[in-house]
């Protein structure tokens, strides 16, 4: 028996499409490492973002790069420490700890606000963050520098 | 609890002031908290079996200069054991005045006071501090450099140390500890005790800059004076080896010291030689637990006659334990030694809650 679909189920179909399509947008993360600084980026490679926030000396065309601890998201700090530093959490503020002890150096800065970490990245020189791509957009003084992660989660 | 706020601790308390400066770069503080309860079979003068304490450290940078503190307080002291001046000339190449840790070996500049970061509840022998029996220097009062190469994914670190050597004058403390005890020069007291020349040198190799994996081989020379015993002076010339080498699940941390030493003694001298180790492996069941031993061994010590004065010197003993990181910044271990001195064996059962804030 051929039944024509209703208008009503054309629209169901059409909410049920834009909900999956909708939430598969929500799944989607890529995190960035930005900055608010004018900065000569050279690309780092992935041991050299690990060092940057382990607290070694980093730079970039000479210039000293300072990272700042994003701390405002739960998933994004899972991510950073699986997919960024590779470490578990414990074992990441021991090498922190651990270093500070020895060369007196202060660990990086940490920011569970993302309107303060923004001034932060705004009023240090060559200082460089983590965050949601999404979240850099909104902010015209945040540039990407590179992408570090991509993924669902 | 006797706390006496002397010079040092008031040094301390003006570096703490640095932080209420707002125009500062950046500065940090870690507080290392400890209980710990000891108790050691055949030790009549043991006392007391708890003792509390607590390691403050700060630290501050303004551009390329940076300010350092480290305080013990126990129910004994308040010490300032780390106070230092530095000036970082360019990233990770660093001048530093003041009181700073000896260079030698690994555990000396790796865990300072903190107990919390160390596995186990006990330091090695030779790795002991000055004031709980050790053989070698611990603190010294001079200039420190410190420089460090990178290449590739590894670095080398350099540091040369110059600095005051400790007096050796006798001790009876309510620790028990008795005899002769090397005494570091105090900055609140400077003109206590004479205090010779000590320098040391240090390598060291990192493969993996993100790791504290690390080998390494160092030297030191020191002349120590020494009152209150029919020995005048010694003189201390040590070389040595260390590595700490982290695996998957097992983390291997050794030392070993080759030391030839001289004692005047009016106008006789007389030479020794001795050489002194540890082993200690870590095994890391998962993120919480950490099974760990320790064995540690001397050879010709009978013959020298640095040795002969330090009676507070254990030769050989041998450590196991199970630490348990019960939250992310508390850990509570449980250790057994049993050690050898002055022709008697040890056993000490430890049990301590450490912990690490913020």
């Amino acid at each position: 028996m051929n039944r024509p679909i209703s208008t009503i189920s054309w629209l169901l179909m059409l909410l049920l499409m834009s909900v999956q399509v909708s939430a598969q947008d929500d799944k989607q993360q890529t995190l960035a490492l930005v900055t608010a600084s004018d900065i000569e980026f050279e690309r780092l490679t992935p041991n050299a973002v690990r060092k940057l926030f382990l607290g070694i000396p980093v730079s970039s065309n000479d210039q000293p790069l300072t990272v700042l601890l994003n701390n405002n998201s739960d998933l994004l700090n899972e991510i950073f420490l699986q997919k960024v530093v590779y470490m578990s959490e414990r074992h990441y503020e021991r090498m922190l700890v651990s270093q500070t002890f020895r060369t007196g150096r202060p660990r990086p800065a940490k920011f569970s606000d993302h309107g303060k970490l923004v001034e932060a990245l705004k009023s240090t020189p060559g200082s460089v963050s983590l965050m949601w791509q999404k979240d850099a957009d909104k902010d015209e003084a945040i540039h990407v520098l590179q992408i570090l992660w991509q993924g669902r989660h | 609890m006797h706390i006496l706020l002397n010079a040092q601790t008031w040094l301390f308390l003006t570096l703490c002031s640095f932080f209420y400066i707002p125009a500062l770069a950046s500065e940090d503080l870690l507080i290392f908290p400890e209980i710990r309860a000891l108790d050691t079979n055949g030790d009549s003068s043991k006392e007391p079996d708890t003792t509390a304490s607590v390691d403050l450290f700060a630290t501050a940078q303004y551009g390329k200069l940076r300010l350092l503190g480290e305080v013990f307080i126990s129910e004994n002291d308040v010490a300032a054991e780390r106070l230092q001046i530095g000036y970082e000339f360019v990233p990770d190449n660093s001048i530093w005045l003041g009181r700073f840790h000896n260079p030698i070996g690994y555990w000396n500049i790796q865990y300072h006071h903190g107990n919390y970061l160390q596995t186990s509840i006990s330091r090695p022998e030779i790795a002991k501090l000055e004031h709980n029996g050790g053989l070698f220097p611990s603190h010294l009062f001079g200039v420190l450099l410190e420089t460090t190469q990178y290449t590739g994914n590894g670095a080398q670190d350099y540091t040369f140390a110059a600095g005051t050597s400790p007096e050796l004058r006798p001790v009876f403390n309510k620790q028990g500890l008795s005899g002769l005890v090397l005494h570091p020069l105090e900055i609140a007291n400077p003109g206590k005790g004479r205090h010779k020349l000590n320098l040391t040198a240090r390598f060291a190799y990192r493969p993996d800059t993100t790791e504290n994996t690390q080998i390494g081989l160092f030297a030191t020379h020191v002349e120590i004076a020494i009152s209150g015993s029919s020995a005048d002076a010694v003189a201390l010339s040590t070389a040595g080896l260390f590595a700490h080498w982290e695996m998957q699940n097992l983390t291997i941390n050794s030392s070993l010291f080759f030391t030839r030493d001289t004692v005047e003694s009016g106008a006789s001298r007389s030479s020794g030689s001795f050489s002194s180790g540890y082993l200690q492996l870590d095994y890391l069941f998962n993120n919480h637990w950490i099974l760990f031993a320790r064995a540690e061994d001397t050879v010709s010590e009978n013959a020298d006659p640095y040795l002969n004065l330090m009676q507070n010197f254990s030769a050989r003993g041998q450590v196991a334990g199970l630490r348990w990181d019960f939250t992310r910044r508390q850990a509570l271990k449980l250790e057994v030694s049993q050690k050898d001195r002055a022709g008697k064996t040890f056993i000490t059962t430890g049990l301590n809650w450490t912990a690490m804030f913020p």
